[in-house]
């Protein structure tokens, strides 16, 4: 982990521009008070990690401005980021609750203003403030649909690509027609399902998806094979 | 017919006849016995990538090259496979394919629950799955380079399309 300075200003909660954006904000004036004096702020520059994939989490970090990346390393070793933090969002809560490991970096995309609220004085908050906890129960479940939603994206995005490659290899078998882009095949959507790995709606779904981003163009049960480096590149192939 | 098909047509009899179905069988039997929910996502994965892979090459590909060793003419054929095309979409899926066997791994082994099944399930990836490939993908190399039935099939490709530019 990188050195990181003090901010220059230690930013008081009760003024602070981010509070509303932050699960913080159902604090009363003592409440804050009390963070206020618990808590200590950072300035991380950008690039900078705030902290790394399978360290012990030591506190809450709650961004008063800039944006950080959560990120993990990939099962092919590549950085897969996970989601974006902005002003007032709180990052590293779901290690701390859970008291497990990081599974993910942080780093400072931009310079940054952080505060950091140590463990020990957070988990107390929790326990003892039923507003603050449903602001967290409220700010997880969030995260959560967004997760879900980016699960389903990558599914999405994974069918699509078997379907260019279904595409392909209909071409690699049957060739083209005299027009060189109609499939000198007739396959019933069924049975395009059948190779793609999914249902037959999804497939039709998909077809026309497909035609209208202009890869493909479908007359009936023939279908013209528009834009073939298009397609490579869906099917994941062009490198 | 040439005498290339003969062993084309044993080699493709024993991963379709032999192989995929033991793959097939220790699939259901691995599937059973996992609880942990990243394992058994990892294992739906490879699944759904392993009978698609089989699917395209019982239907299409291996019938496809059959074809070409077994037609005199080719020029009468209503279809003309491209051989090349297709064996470099196949061995794209078999790299996924492994990859994703790579992963179903990982997360068995953070697991930490024994399962035989999936055991034998990576021991026939690796081992059978990988070695057959080998040889199969060692012979596409060699008629490639070496059989007419190949070469007759890819220049009368090469000349469809040069014919379609004009």
């Amino acid at each position: 982990m990188g050195t990181h300075h003090k901010m220059p200003n230690h930013i008081d909660c009760a003024f602070c521009a981010s509070r509303t954006d932050s699960v913080f904000d159902v604090l009363d004036k003592e409440q804050q008070t009390e963070l206020h004096a618990h808590k200590s702020c950072i300035h991380y520059k950008k690039g900078q990690y705030i902290f790394t994939e399978n360290g012990f989490p030591q506190g809450l970090y709650c961004i008063n401005s800039g944006k950080i990346k959560l990120s993990a390393q990939g099962l092919d070793g590549k950085e897969q980021i996970l989601r974006l933090a902005k002003n007032g969002d709180a990052v590293g809560y779901r290690s701390l609750l859970a008291n497990e490991r990081y599974h993910c970096s942080a780093v400072a995309l931009e310079d940054s203003n952080i505060c950091f609220i140590p463990k020990e004085y957070f988990m107390g908050m929790v326990n003892n403030n039923h507003r603050l906890c449903f602001e967290i129960m409220r700010k997880m479940s969030f995260d959560l649909k967004t997760a879900e939603k980016h699960i389903m994206t990558l599914s999405q995005k994974n069918v699509r690509e078997r379907m260019a490659e279904a595409l392909l290899f209909f071409k690699a078998t049957y060739g083209f027609e005299e027009d060189e882009q109609t499939l000198a095949v007739t396959l019933s959507r069924e049975e395009i399902a059948d190779y793609v790995g999914t249902s037959t709606e999804s497939a039709i779904r998909l077809l026309s998806e497909f035609n209208h981003d202009k890869l493909i163009e479908l007359s009936g049960k023939k279908i013209k094979l528009l834009n073939l480096p298009e397609l490579l590149s869906t099917a994941n192939l062009d490198s | 017919m040439c005498g290339h098909s003969d062993s084309a047509d044993k080699i493709t009899r024993r991963i379709m006849e032999e192989l995929y179905p033991t793959i097939k069988e220790q699939f259901s039997l691995a599937e059973t016995d996992i609880d942990d929910v990243h394992c058994y996502v990892a294992l739906t994965t490879l699944k759904t990538e392993f009978f698609l892979l089989s699917t395209y090459e019982t239907r299409l590909v291996f019938p496809s090259i059959l074809k070409v060793f077994n037609t005199k003419h080719l020029t009468e054929l209503p279809e003309l496979p491209n051989v090349a095309e297709l064996h470099q979409l196949t061995r794209h899926k078999e790299q996924r394919l492994l990859q994703l066997v790579q992963a179903f791994l990982r997360e068995y082994e953070k697991a930490e629950v024994p399962n035989p099944a999936a055991d034998k399930l990576i021991r026939l990836f690796y081992e059978d799955f990988t070695n057959i490939k080998n040889e199969w993908n060692n012979m596409v190399s060699i008629w490639s380079k070496g059989c007419a039935c190949f070469q007759r099939s890819n220049l009368l490709i090469l000349n469809k399309k040069e014919d379609g530019k004009d």
